[in-house]
């Protein structure tokens, strides 16, 4: 495992420029361009803001803000993960030519993912400061989370990507399967909602650890749960271990399959 | 070379593909026919084995089909063998397809910084080689246009630009030349000869023969997923053809998933000489469509003897070309007649007893020979083909031998050209001291 990472650090280069060109092609020929990445959460924002306080009027204090954290931090997972279970496939013509480590193809999908997370932030944290928020030092907890919420999304990319390209269903399932999830995980309405069982339940789920992390941190203006934050790393972890091990056994076969 | 370390090696490589009768590749399907997918294996390559040294030229050469391209994917890391092994050493450069990497969207400059990054260059060092790449692509304006809008021809200017510049020690190339014009390909081979100056591994699959033994110092013919024959160009390459249009003559070319077993592995021996003493008389005349005539007289054997040995000749040297024959029938009125073409198929020089004024040749049963004898062989440096030929007075041809032999032609002079006019110069009056004749 240490040869691919060395042999991934060689290919840094191109990593990188798959990257920026899975950032370029995704606004590619709209009229307002890149400007989209920073327009897009900010009208998500805006009509979650008009729904929330105007029609249902939700009691939480600034629930906008709060439901818009945890749906950045989802978004950052779910487009990383759903993008990246096709990407062997759809980058087949790269895979059956050329030669480069495969684990590059994921990893440029989440790559992008998370940059796009930390361009939102442009607009996060103006709406936190506009909202009466201060910065503190548990936002130094950020960075930390970020990694912990990739790693695990690292992982669960390489996964499903490498069983993608034996079993094309898997992307179509994961839209469904990723709805599901999404309303398992605190996003939308605070844990605190649900019984204490059930809510130590919901935190077995590295997601919510990573969402809940966020809340406390940029919300609640507190460190986020020392407990928690070890297991999701932990879970984190063994899900990358094993999500590699999977995409390098499978990968051999990537160029007569796809 | 016998020294030079062995930067490619391929060790008893076994390919299968497996053909799928039906894709099982919905969840359904793989439960449904869970353990007996349906799909046959298709022998891609068998036990190969070879070693590429630092600094060779290699062509693969071998009917479609045949485990070139496949070999080539082994090398690149694209494949992985199912049994052996195959180590590659160095910075490996491949042209396997068109277009590999470019992203239609983006313009070709845009494109050079992101295929660069594939064959493992930072942007630094692809933005110090920019200018040398689009001036060789000769793309001009269209190198900020997308590449959506290239043709295959400028797609491969840009491809090969990038793939040479990023100074590779082994470079793959498949095939993909045959897309450009006849000034880039030149262009193409000459960046390749400095290459392989340079020590530069070369491996090119090619269907055109003729660049391959001018370019390569080694050929490996591949047949039904071995390795047939490998050596010396002009060899291999004149086995590969007679075998080949002597398949497609008797329609045995159609492929099929069942490799035959019964082939003897490694090289095959056989002459062209041989096959023609030991088969039927038709059938060796009409061998390989390189050959054809009534067969009332054969001719056996040819050979090219000089004072430099046989095969091979000094420019400027005496040499003889022996065509020994044997006559199936009484003929009258014969020609005897020679060519002489370059790789390119240019012709060089043809005559015959005819043209040189012999007057008539009668033959009777039995064998004999003739000698073509040039006491000032004047060709330059190179390989040429001599073709041969034994035909009746109102040229119906006995036997005609295209490309019978080889004659290969060297020479201490650098004098440019196809022959040497025989020559001497004098200046009417001596304007520098130091003038002499060396």
């Amino acid at each position: 495992m240490f040869g691919r990472i060395g042999e991934l650090w060689k290919y840094r280069e191109m990593l990188w420029s798959m990257i920026l060109s899975e950032l370029r092609t995704r606004y590619r020929g709209s009229f307002l361009g890149f400007l989209w990445t920073f327009i897009n959460p900010l009208l998500t924002l805006l009509v979650y803001t008009f729904i929330f306080s105007k029609i249902m009027k939700v009691t939480m204090p600034h629930y906008s803000l709060f439901m818009f954290i945890g749906l950045l931090a989802w978004n950052l997972f779910a487009t990383g993960v759903q993008s990246s279970s096709s990407v062997i496939v759809r980058q087949g013509s790269l895979v059956k030519k050329i030669y480069f480590p495969r684990e590059i193809l994921p990893l440029s999908v989440v790559g992008g993912s998370v940059i796009n997370y930390l361009l939102s932030l442009v607009i996060l944290v103006p709406f936190l400061l506009i909202s009466g928020y201060r910065p503190t030092v548990d936002w130094l907890f950020v960075p930390l989370i970020l990694l912990l919420e990739t790693i695990f999304t690292v992982g669960l990319s390489l996964l499903l990507s490498s069983l993608t390209v034996y079993l094309r269903d898997i992307e179509h399932m994961l839209g469904i399967f990723l709805m599901l999830w999404f309303y398992l995980t605190p996003v939308v309405y605070s844990i605190t909602i649900l019984s204490p069982r059930i809510a130590q339940l919901f935190k077995l789920n590295p997601m919510s650890d990573v969402v809940l992390s966020f809340q406390s941190v940029l919300y609640y203006h507190e460190s986020p749960h020392w407990k928690l934050f070890v297991y999701g790393f932990v879970i984190s972890t063994a899900v990358l271990i094993s999500g590699w091990w999977l995409f390098v056994r499978l990968n051999r076969r990537f160029a007569e399959e796809v | 070379m016998v020294n030079k370390e062995i930067v490619i090696s391929v060790k008893n490589v076994s390919k299968n593909f497996r053909v799928h009768l039906e894709r099982n590749h919905t969840l359904k399907e793989r439960i449904l026919y869970a353990g007996r997918a349906k799909y046959r294996d298709f022998v891609a390559l068998r036990d190969v084995s070879l070693d590429v040294l630092k600094g060779e030229s290699v062509g693969l050469i071998g009917v479609n089909g045949s485990g070139k391209s496949t070999l080539l994917k082994l090398m690149s890391k694209i494949l992985y063998p199912d049994a052996g092994s195959v180590e590659v050493q160095g910075r490996v450069s491949s042209l396997l397809e068109l277009g590999a990497g470019f992203h239609p969207d983006f313009s070709g400059r845009e494109n050079v910084f992101m295929n660069g990054a594939l064959l493992g260059l930072s942007r630094k060092e692809i933005r110090a080689k920019l200018d040398e790449i689009i001036d060789f692509s000769e793309l001009g304006d269209f190198i900020d246009e997308p590449v959506r809008s290239y043709s295959s021809g400028m797609y491969m200017r840009l491809a090969f630009s990038v793939a040479v510049a990023v100074d590779p020690e082994i470079i793959l190339i498949d095939e993909i030349l045959a897309v450009g014009d006849a000034a880039f390909q030149a262009k193409c081979m000459n960046r390749l000869r400095e290459l392989r100056a340079r020590d530069t591994t070369i491996i090119i699959v090619a269907h055109d023969t003729s660049a391959v033994e001018r370019f390569c110092d080694r050929v490996i013919w591949m047949h039904d997923s071995r390795v047939k024959m490998e050596g010396k160009p002009i060899n291999c390459i004149q086995a590969y053809l007679a075998t080949v249009f002597r398949a497609s003559n008797e329609g045995t070319n159609t492929m099929s998933f069942e490799r035959s077993e019964n082939i003897a592995t490694s090289t095959e021996t056989r002459s062209i000489q041989e096959d023609a003493r030991h088969a039927d008389l038709e059938r060796a005349i009409d061998e390989s469509g390189l050959r054809w005539g009534t067969g009332d007289v054969v001719i056996e054997q040819v050979e090219v003897s000089s004072g430099s040995g046989s095969g091979l000749v000094q420019c400027g040297e005496p040499l003889d070309i022996t065509i020994r024959f044997s006559v199936k029938k009484d003929v009258e009125d014969v020609d005897f007649g020679i060519g002489f073409f370059t790789v390119d198929d240019v012709q060089c020089y043809g005559t015959n007893t005819r043209l040189d004024r012999y007057g008539n040749i009668s033959l009777h049963q039995g064998t004999g020979s003739i000698t073509f004898q040039s006491s000032d062989f004047c060709l330059l440096p190179g390989s040429y083909w001599i073709d041969v030929a034994c035909s009746a007075a109102d040229t119906q041809a006995y036997d005609y031998w295209r490309k019978a032999i080889q004659v290969q032609v060297y020479s201490d002079q650098n004098d440019v050209g196809l022959c040497r006019v025989p020559h001497q110069w004098s200046l009417s009056k001596v304007l520098i001291e130091s003038y002499s004749r060396d």
